[in-house]
């Protein structure tokens, strides 16, 4: 399942697999490595979360969210929620920024280190259950949240 | 014998650095991409040769889309240099191997491989296999250290060994692609055999880079083949298949460092990027570094200042009397008015040279991209407003890495609203006289030019360009501890302009001056300066500025430091020499007195300024351009401080 870079949160790690940018950016994206079948990590979120510090292999360079929304990645150390098959069990590995998406989270009791079962993962909407509770999220949403599988 | 030498890599490897090392020179360094945005030459003489290298702008590959690129890849492809330097990061080799393959495509000239910041390497337990890469490679490797000039010497035996040989001896490698890729070169190649105008060409090298889409080359080729087929993806296989030849060299020859070298990089960045104080840190930054600059320099200004008025006393006793008032109130009165405020101006550079040098300016800009986004330009354009405060040329300049025409225009055209350290004696001499703190009225005033800085960035989008906001790619280079040396060489290059400018422009307009006010009545009142200044007064009626300071105004067009000079002319040749800054402070309350300020932060940038933004733009238009938004500008802002500043005073 590819995600686009842009949505990876502080301390992804990645596979690039296509870059799909004009060809004059793309030569110059290629040249700085940034090659289908590199690691590519996610460093640093600017203060106004635009835009982005990545790291490949020993260079860091800053790209805004418009060109890295363009280069799509195969999630490594942890991936969106919504892609958990029903029935696993998850740890939440990091949650995407956003004020209000985080405060709701928390009145779920969802926070990184949280441990998750997927009851159910259809249709485009994910019931999970958190500390005995049970909740549905969206798509959109569960596309924010990053987990490990653990069983 | 005369050798001509390129030196050319990626960004902010040591290029110049190392070409300072190798000639002498003392070229501008700084720890950022893209430094260097122009060609320069220098020369060195070894084993009774003549070296001449050549310093190129740094470029990650030759699809140059920018003009700094495009001036590196010319040199490169179709220079006329017996010999190109490869200059590469010992600690990011394989950007520099990478670039090393484009260029071995490209030329068939000689090329030296050199591995540069080796000192760092080292301390990072980083082996390198020299012998090895050169047998892999078939071209000479060199490891050096512009820091410890280790193995500059070596480099220039190097050039002399290769000059000297035969040109069979120098089979340089040449990367073969894969089997699908290496058919469809030769398939391009074969066509442009047919056509006479490419006989002189590296038809391979052009075939490369019509694979991978450069723009200039599928013009160029497209007119005389029109029908080309590009197989699809081929661009991204071409960069797999230079990448994988890259790791196994490394792999192979290169070790892995002993311990993240990156680690104090990331410590540092985790503050200076942080999430919510990365912000606030810059803004104090910019804070204490003009806070230092009023605060340190102070005493250091009054002694200068001191020495001046003795200097003054001195020959105001001479006969003639002409004689004693030209020496006295226009030379040293006016030069010296000016030369005061040196140290403020070497601390200043010192300190830009500082932030420069640690690797924060790309950091900077990472922070405020943000904000520049939705003004449509980049934290590009932002390392060149923060190169402004220093003085407008360079960041003029600096505008040269941008690739979106739009965007650089639209820089170029609002740097000088960036308050440069020209303008700096004429906001201390104000703020000085008429502010209780004048520091923070310094800051108020670096304050507004950021303010006004933006908002002629809105209005120029408006004005003429329409588009998207361009892209932002720029690279975090390690942070480097400045090597104090390197401050100082910095603060003399950026300092000693404005020393010549004192020995130049400031004297000759000093001595116009003086005799503008000594003639034709032999006093200031009825003088030809009181004319001038009288007859455009009338426009700052509202201002309420008196003749000297609207005649200081005129003559400031040429530098802003004249505005404080010729003042400094017009209060001294006055019958009872009264004190400037006492002066001053009869003429100007504070609300006017910041007015005047205003004005002169955003009028008429000097010449020097006018001139680069013709030369750079390649027209007067925007010249003429820039005067008039200037003068517009700076009027409406100052009339404005002086209508709100009374109505709150009242
Ligand atoms: N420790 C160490 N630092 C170096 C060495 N060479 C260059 N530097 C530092 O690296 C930074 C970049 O140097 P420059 O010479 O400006 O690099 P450049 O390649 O000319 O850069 P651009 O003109 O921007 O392409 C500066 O801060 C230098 O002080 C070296 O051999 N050792
Ligand atoms: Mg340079």
């Amino acid at each position: 399942m590819l995600i686009k870079l842009d949505e990876l949160p502080e301390g992804s790690v990645a596979v690039i697999e296509k870059v799909d940018l004009p060809e004059d950016l793309k030569e110059r994206i290629l040249g700085m490595g940034f090659i289908p079948g590199r690691r590519i990590e996610v460093v640093k979120k600017a203060p106004l979360v635009d835009p982005t510090v990545y790291k490949i292999g020993n260079f860091r360079v800053s790209l805004r969210s418009s060109e890295a929304s363009k280069i799509y990645v195969k999630p490594v150390n942890h991936i969106p929620l919504f892609l958990c098959p029903e029935g696993t069990v998850c740890k939440v590995n990091a949650l995407a920024y956003g004020r209000r998406f985080l405060n709701e989270l928390a009145r779920m009791g969802l926070d990184v280190g949280k441990k998750i079962r997927i009851l159910r993962n259809n249709s485009g909407k994910i019931t999970i259950e958190v500390d005995g509770n049970i909740h549905t999220v969206g798509k959109g949403r569960a596309s924010k949240i990053f987990v490990e599988v653990i069983e | 014998m005369k050798i001509d030498v390129a030196i050319c890599g990626n960004p902010n490897v040591g290029k110049t650095s190392l070409f300072n090392a190798l000639t002498g020179s003392r070229q501008r360094v700084g720890n950022w991409p893209g430094v260097t945005v122009a060609k320069k030459e220098g020369y060195r003489y070894w084993k009774g040769h003549e070296l001449k290298f050549v310093d190129l702008p740094g470029t990650y590959t030759l699809g140059a889309q920018s003009l700094d690129e495009k001036i590196a890849r010319d040199a490169i492809v179709n220079g006329d240099e017996d010999i190109v330097v490869v200059i590469s990061d010992a600690l990011s080799l394989e950007r520099g191997l990478y670039l090393l393959f484009q260029v071995l495509e490209a030329t068939s000239k000689p090329v030296i491989f050199v591995i540069n910041a080796i000192d760092e390497a080292r301390k990072a337990g980083i082996v390198i296999d020299k012998t090895g890469l050169e047998v892999s490679l078939n071209i000479p490797v060199v490891l050096t250290s512009a820091l410890t000039e280790e193995g500059v010497d070596e480099l220039c035996d190097k050039i002399l060994e290769v000059y000297s040989k035969p040109s069979i001896d120098q089979r340089k490698f040449i990367l073969k692609y894969n089997e699908e890729i290496e058919q469809a070169i030769q398939k391009i190649e074969r066509e442009l055999e047919k056509e006479k105008e490419f006989d002189s060409y590296n038809k391979r090298w052009i075939a490369i880079k019509t694979l991978e889409g450069d723009s200039e080359v599928l013009q160029l080729i497209t007119k005389s083949i029109p029908h080309l087929e590009i197989p699809e993806d081929i661009q991204i296989e071409i960069s797999s298949d230079r990448y994988q030849l890259v790791s196994n060299l490394l792999k192979n020859f290169v070790s892995e460092s002993s311990y993240d070298v990156w680690n104090i990089s990331d410590a540092i960045d985790h503050v200076f990027t942080h999430k919510y104080i990365g912000i606030p840190i810059f803004l104090a930054i910019l804070y204490m570094m003009f806070k230092i600059t009023f605060d340190i320099a102070a005493p250091l200004s009054d002694s200068v200042a001191a020495f001046f008025d003795w200097l003054a006393n001195i020959t105001s006793s001479i006969s003639p009397r002409w004689l004693a008032s030209l020496l006295s109130d226009g030379i040293i009165g006016g030069v010296g008015s000016i030369l005061v405020f040196v140290p403020n101006i070497f601390i200043l550079f010192f300190m830009m040279g500082f932030l420069e040098e640690t690797g924060y300016f790309s950091r900077a800009a990472f922070v405020v991209d943000r904000f520049m986004y939705y003004l449509k330009i980049s934290g590009r354009s932002f390392i060149s407003f923060i190169l402004g405060f220093g003085c407008s040329v360079p960041a003029i300049m600096s505008t040269r890495v941008m690739g979106d025409p739009r965007e650089r225009l639209v820089t170029l055209l609002s740097v000088p609203f960036i308050s440069c350290s020209a303008r700096l004696p004429v906001y201390i001499l104000i703020a000085g006289a008429l502010f209780k703190n004048p520091g923070n009225a310094l800051f108020g005033i670096y304050f507004f030019s950021i303010i006004v800085t933006t908002v002629s960035i809105l209005i120029l989008n408006k004005l003429f360009f329409k588009g998207t906001p361009s892209p932002f790619i720029i690279e975090m280079p390690r942070y480097r501890m400045p090597v104090v040396k390197n401050l100082v060489i910095y603060m003399w290059n950026n300092g000693k302009h404005f020393l010549q400018k004192a020995g130049t422009i400031i004297l000759v307009s000093a001595i116009v001056i003086w005799f503008l006010s000594y003639f034709p009545a032999g006093n200031v009142e009825n003088s030809y300066a009181a004319l001038l200044g009288k007859l455009i007064q009338p426009v700052f009626k509202v201002h309420q500025f008196d003749w000297r300071i609207t005649t200081s105004l005129i003559f400031g067009i040429s530098a802003k430091e004249v505005v404080v000079s010729s003042y400094a002319t017009l209060v001294g040749s006055q019958e009872d020499s009264p004190d400037l800054v006492e002066t001053l402070r009869n003429s100007l309350n504070p609300v006017n007195a910041f007015a005047l300020m205003v004005f002169v932060m955003a009028y008429v940038p000097c010449f020097a300024t006018l001139a680069t933004i013709k030369s750079e733009t390649g027209s007067l238009k925007y010249m003429l351009f820039s005067i008039v938004y200037t003068i517009l500008i700076a009027y409406i802002l100052s009339l404005i401080v002086v209508v709100v500043g009374r109505a709150l005073i009242a």
